[in-house]
């Protein structure tokens, strides 16, 4: 096995704050930061309510492995060097066994809740400039994905033009639009543009537009099971692009058109293709517009889903085909798997085809994304 | 094949006038879901909800569709020989009955209409349908805004022999995962009374904003988004405690499907371990194991959830038929339990077709 390149199709850095002096001055305080009430320290973004930097529950020593410790200090996504010091990223991916990576932001992620197309726009262009020095010159180790807003659709296509010029091989896209979801024809015009390009988008978790609010809103103080919840609820928001692209029919006007669901899971795709294939065929007196192909046949010939600890889905993979699965470590997050990625790796493809596993780790991830392997 | 019937745990009932025009108190009669003429479309109209479309499909109905959704039984499911006669054709021995035209109305923000409506409701089903328990089993509506009020229901409910209540599958501002509703969940324990949560009842209107069934795929995703929203309760319940603080406690996702379920309680045990620091309330088993023993789903054709068996036990499924909904089963239920069976030994089949809500809901078996 050890001969087995591993792409992780979902890893995560965390933007230093230094970069948001670069942003202009109107913006700068708005820009994502910490923040101090009532004497606990908290993650300020635009749009959302503020997020808790603190666990109630002591860490482990496995927990600090993917912990940024200095000192006192303990950072909760922040790190190491935010996964930006190259060296350092490039050898816990060595321990990690993985050779390339897909690269998502952290904070900058939340700049999509923003309701100011402006400041939207300031970011995402500072975003995908900063990101481009860092990790551009490693096109076979890693692929970033651009920021692209889609408040304001004409910005989207400005941006997602010259991210492409700058080489980037992904877009990412808020997950939900809530004002406007992505069945309707306002967005044609983008998705023509992104289908010329020939670059994929991205739907990750937790990255919803203006007005989507989390599942809970209860104070962080109760704590209901939110952390878990959100998680498990967060990536369910993924059902809503795939839904929506399939059902509108822009997969089927848009073939040359590719999207990814990243770190949504796959275990509950089966069921998902599954029911949009039988409502197709039981309720065909309500479908407009009239598909050609099954539901189903569109996101496998267009769609992708990227999972980390997610065996159920490989165990029904007879129902979506391994050409749309792809692995991902999540790195360096809590609920990813670094750095046991081969034991989950092993666990989970114990029973599967090496064909099957190359495809899914490795092969579906170096076609889509182009990465040259040795 | 052997003599197994079928028992449907997710069947309708279409209210009629006795209900709507007599039953329901007079000042909130106009208030109910009604159909109007908008442009020359026919709207349905839902306190709380978009007007929805319901006139374009007529066109495009064929034969078969013509068993399905009470177009040729005027009296909607409520002649009782009729039905029973269906049924046979299905080879449907029982039925767990949920209401039609109600199904959404719990978007309305005013508990007190809802509740009224509810507790008349709840007097026509059960004087329509209670002589026959063998047969029906009638799902109350319980509103549970407000929760005291609920709590009352419960018990006026339990007097009247309801084994079962149908509340809202989502609450937007009040989720199922709130401390506001542990006298809820006592009272339903204590009544024995399953807490099922159906399809398309929750108060978030899952239709795509502003869009039209009639165009963008708006139909499509609504159905499959709302089928979606069964995921929701499921990990509020299971990750907020209220399983393990009562053990008595049954709930059901109600036409949801269930191929989803083995993912959610997969990725909820998993998540629980890795974001331990994070967690509250610590829980004395996995989120998976309070769902065994606690939760159930019902899928109508869902050959997903059979392949998962291992992750959600074979105690959980149930079958429904949606009689008479076009995305249901009706009138082909036996050709789609034999598809989705065919490999399976026939121990599982019994189980899910028959013993698991025979169990649930007290039918006595035959």
């Amino acid at each position: 096995m050890p001969d087995l390149a591993i792409i992780s199709a979902d890893s995560h850095c965390n933007e230093p704050a230094e970069i948001y002096q670069r942003l202009p001055e109107e913006y700068r305080a708005r820009a994502p930061h910490e923040g101090l009430i009532d004497g606990k320290r908290y993650l300020i973004y635009e749009g959302q309510r503020p997020s808790p930097m603190e666990a109630p529950h002591p860490l482990t020593e496995d927990d600090m492995r993917r912990y940024w410790r200095d000192g006192e200090e303990l950072g909760r996504v922040q790190h190491r060097a935010g996964g930006t010091h190259i060296p350092t990223r490039l050898a816990d991916q060595e321990v990690d066994g993985v050779t390339a990576e897909v690269v998502y932001p952290q904070a900058i992620f939340k700049l999509f809740s923003s309701p100011d197309p402006g400041y939207q726009l300031a970011l995402a262009r500072l975003y995908n400039d900063w990101h481009h020095e860092i990790f551009g010159g490693y096109p076979d180790k890693f692929v970033v994905s651009a920021q692209i807003p889609m408040i304001d659709i004409n910005d989207g296509i400005a941006e997602a033009r010259r991210a492409a010029k700058l080489g980037y091989r992904s877009f990412s896209l808020p997950v939900i639009m809530p004002m406007l979801p992505y069945n309707m024809p306002d967005y044609e015009p983008f998705w023509t543009a992104v289908e010329d390009l020939g670059v994929p988008v991205a739907f990750h978790v937790f990255t919803g537009g203006p007005g989507a609010e989390p599942a809970t809103q209860e104070p962080y103080e109760i704590r209901n099971g939110v952390d878990q919840l959100g998680q498990v609820l967060g990536m369910t928001a993924a059902m809503y692009p795939m839904v929506q692209l399939i059902a509108s029919g822009a997969c089927q006007r848009h073939p040359g058109l590719k999207f990814v669901l990243a770190e949504a899971g796959i275990g509950w795709l089966p069921w998902l293709l599954v029911q949009m294939d039988d409502n197709h065929h039981r309720r065909h007196m309500w479908e407009v517009p009239q598909l050609e192909l099954l539901p189903s046949e569109y996101f496998k010939r267009q769609g992708y889903s990227t999972f980390a600890d997610d065996i159920v889905g490989i165990m029904t993979r007879e129902f979506t085909g391994v050409d749309s699965l792809m692995w991902g470590s999540d790195y360096p997050h809590d609920e990813g798997t670094f750095p046991h990625s081969q034991e989950v790796i092993e666990r989970t493809f114990k029973d599967v085809s090496e064909e099957d596993k190359r495809k899914i780790v490795c092969g579906n991830a170096a076609r889509l994304y182009g990465f040259r392997l040795n | 094949m052997s003599d197994l019937k079928f028992i449907s745990a997710d069947s309708h009932v279409q209210e009629n006038d006795a209900l709507f025009k007599e039953r329901v108190p007079a000042e909130y009669r106009h208030r109910l879901p009604h159909m109007v003429t908008i442009d020359g479309g026919e709207y349905e109209i839902v306190e709380g909800r978009k007007p929805r479309r319901f006139d374009l499909a007529e066109a495009n109905i064929n034969e078969d569709d013509l068993n399905r959704n009470f177009r040729q039984d005027p009296s909607g499911g409520t002649d009782i020989p009729r039905r029973l006669a269906d049924q046979e054709r299905d080879n449907i021995s029982a039925e767990v009955l949920y209401c039609n035209s109600l199904l959404t109305y719990l978007g309305s923000p005013d508990s007190k209409f809802q509740m009224a409506v509810a507790k008349a409701y709840n007097d026509w089903i059960m004087d329509l349908f209670g002589s026959h328990p063998d047969r029906f089993v009638p799902t109350a509506i319980l509103p549970t805004l407000d929760v005291a009020a609920a709590v009352e229901e419960v018990s006026r409910l339990s007097g009247m022999g309801f084994r079962a209540v149908s509340a809202p599958i989502g609450i937007k501002d009040q989720p199922y995962s709130y401390p506001v509703y542990e006298p809820l969940w006592s009272a339903l324990e204590d009544a024995g009374m399953v807490f099922s949560l159906h399809f398309n009842t929750g108060t978030e209107d899952k239709l795509p904003k502003d869009v039209g069934e009639e165009s963008y795929g708006g139909f499509l995703s609504y159905m499959i988004i709302s089928m979606a929203e069964g995921i929701e309760p499921t990990a509020l319940l299971l990750s907020s405690g209220v399983p393990m603080r009562h053990p008595d406690l049954q709930f059901i996702i109600v036409e949801c499907g269930g191929g989803w379920l083995a993912w959610t309680l997969y990725a909820l045990d998993e998540q629980y371990e890795r974001k331990h620091m994070w967690i509250n309330p610590k829980l004395d088993m996995k989120p998976s194991e309070y769902f065994k023993r606690q939760g159930h789903v019902t899928f109508g054709d869902d050959p997903v959830a059979l392949t998962t068996l291992g992750y959600i036990g074979d105690d959980a499924l149930l079958w429904g038929s949606d009689y008479p909904h076009d995305e249901g089963t009706f009138p082909h239920s036996g050709e789609v339990i034999d598809r989705i069976f065919k490999g399976y030994p026939e121990e599982i089949k019994r189980k899910v077709v028959y013993e698991n809500a025979a169990r649930l809901y007290r039918f006595h078996m035959s």
